[in-house]
């Protein structure tokens, strides 16, 4: 069976609802990497991940896993795919061990001695309810039953909110172990994206329905940057540089989606600076509501 | 699909123990009645099995679930109506298990033996129960549904007596020939012949539903 190099395709990705609308999303997933997949609440993140699931219908646009058409190839396509969501779907009156007697026998390749070492690594035990367990353990649970069945690719969509910042930091070290064989890969939907400064290797940025880069973390943060200065550097050439700005009576600061033309326009006359994904995104929301164009 | 089936299981099991003494209570519930009791327990336990699993994935939004594991929709449906004869099976063996009871232990209640068109009666009376309730909750969910399955239930459960109502009111009418020369020839019938042409109608009708419940939620969202 032939298999692009990239695990996951969306391409021209599109779905309707009366007060949003996803248009025309496209991006790829590489094997064997952990994509970040960021945007601000209500920006269409968990509705892509929905259409990828076929919980909703879309109405342009196709998506493609593994190489295959994720409507015509749907079974044979989640055999291979986990999922840890951002709430707790199993059932909160069934024990551990009930829900594993439920999933397991739905996949070929669920691993049982694996997912007895995730129990007792979580330090869970078979016969509590799920309503027992605490967020983190809910969360580590879904992490179980996604790792034991041997998927390749991961798909988790807000997993860490709510987690205090222990778990947050387990559940990103266990990630960063699982990819090393860079034959799994990771998309990771979140709005909290220091999770990612730390593990992701691309970011897929959406805002309002629509795609606003997918790149390279690395190229992403070396392409933007956050100048700081003094206001009267701002002219009306100046600030059709940045993506966002604010200002203050004391000065500026803005994100620039080209930190190289930033730095020979201000020169030394402003700091330029690495951003964080969370300066991306802030300035990139706020640039928007404020009228600012972005690149 | 079995798999889906222990699901549904799992989820009701607080119920079971209720459904052991049920015969009991519509047995002492329809002393003045006897014949209806079997009807009562049998619409009853397939009503209460199946709006409480109903219930349990609706609660637990377990549609997510479900359809992130490796299965189609089409067995997600299949799982659920073959549930009907699970539950129905669960409500003659309430019935049953009262009965022998009350007979071996000699306590003086009126019961009615189970005959074959009383069994297949009741469990027509089941199948079309839910028959006509899972299109309604494939299309809408259970919020939605919950209303409407339990005017079902309570037209299925008070169904014997509508029956005879209805029966005797036609009595005093004079019908179309055809249906006259139909009920002459369904009157003519062994007791078994006629069993088991009601238990094709019923699963005609309930493959209809199926079919029903399929195309609504094959098309849903979540």
């Amino acid at each position: 069976m032939f298999e692009s190099r990239n695990v996951l395709e969306i391409n021209g990705l599109s779905k309707n609802f009366n007060t949003f609308s996803l248009k025309h999303l496209s991006f790829n997933v590489p094997k064997g990497y952990i994509m970040g997949f960021i945007g601000p609440n209500g920006a269409g993140k968990s509705t892509t991940i929905k259409l990828i699931l076929n919980l909703l219908k879309k109405d342009e646009g196709n998506i493609k896993i593994f190489g295959l058409d994720h409507l015509q190839a749907e079974k044979q396509i989640k055999d291979r795919i986990g999922f840890v969501f951002d709430e707790n779907y199993f059932y909160e009156e069934l024990t551990i061990a009930s829900m594993e007697k439920i999933i397991a026998p739905f996949y070929s390749r669920w691993n049982q001695a694996a997912f007895d070492q995730y129990l007792k690594t979580f330090g869970m035990f078979s016969k509590i309810k799920i309503k027992e367990l605490s967020k983190g353990m809910k969360m580590k649970f879904s992490l179980a039953v996604a790792l034991s069945h041997q998927a390749d690719l991961l798909i988790m969509d807000e997993p860490t909110g709510g987690l205090d910042p222990i778990v947050r930091a387990e559940l990103l070290e266990i990630l960063a172990d699982l990819i090393q064989d860079e034959e799994k890969s990771v998309l990771f939907s979140t709005h909290i994206t220091t999770d990612l400064d730390k593990i992701a290797d691309y970011i897929t940025f959406i805002n309002e329905g629509k795609l606003v880069f997918s790149a390279a973390k690395d190229d992403i943060l070396e392409q933007y940057g956050v100048v700081k200065g003094d206001k009267n550097l701002l002219d009306r050439e100046a600030e059709k540089l940045f993506v966002g700005l604010k200002t203050n009576q004391f000065g500026f600061e803005g994100l620039v989606a080209d930190k190289s033309l930033a730095r020979r326009t201000f020169q030394e006359r402003a700091l330029v600076e690495k951003p964080t994904l969370e300066d991306i995104m802030l300035y990139t929301v706020r640039g928007e509501n404020h009228g600012y164009a972005h690149s | 699909m079995a798999t889906l089936i222990l699901k549904d299981l799992m989820n009701v099991k607080k119920v079971l123990a209720f459904v052991l003494i049920y015969g009991f209570i519509m047995i002492f519930g329809f002393q003045n009645v006897p014949d209806a009791a079997l009807t009562a327990s049998t619409v009853a336990i397939s009503y209460l099995l199946m709006l409480q699993a109903c219930l349990r994935d609706d609660k637990n939004k377990s549609e997510i679930i479900l359809n992130s594991l490796p299965l189609t929709r089409k067995t997600i449906v299949g799982a659920k109506y073959l549930t009907i004869f699970l539950y129905t099976a669960l409500g003659l063996v309430s019935y049953l298990f009262a009965y022998v009871i009350v007979e071996i232990a000699g306590i003086p209640f009126h019961v009615y033996p189970l005959t074959l068109s009383n069994v297949v009666g009741v469990v027509i009376a089941a199948i079309l129960m839910s028959a006509l309730f899972y299109p309604v909750y494939f299309k809408f969910g259970y919020p939605k549904s919950n209303i409407y399955g339990m005017i079902i239930f309570l037209a299925f459960f008070f169904s014997r007596g509508i029956v005879l109502s209805i029966a005797k009111r036609l009595g005093n009418y004079s019908l179309p020939h055809s249906i006259e020369r139909i009920i002459q020839w369904l009157s003519g019938q062994t007791e078994y012949s006629l069993a088991l042409i009601m238990l094709i109608g019923g699963l005609a009708l309930l493959g209809l539903s199926y079919l029903l419940s399929l195309r609504f939620y094959s098309t849903r969202e979540f």
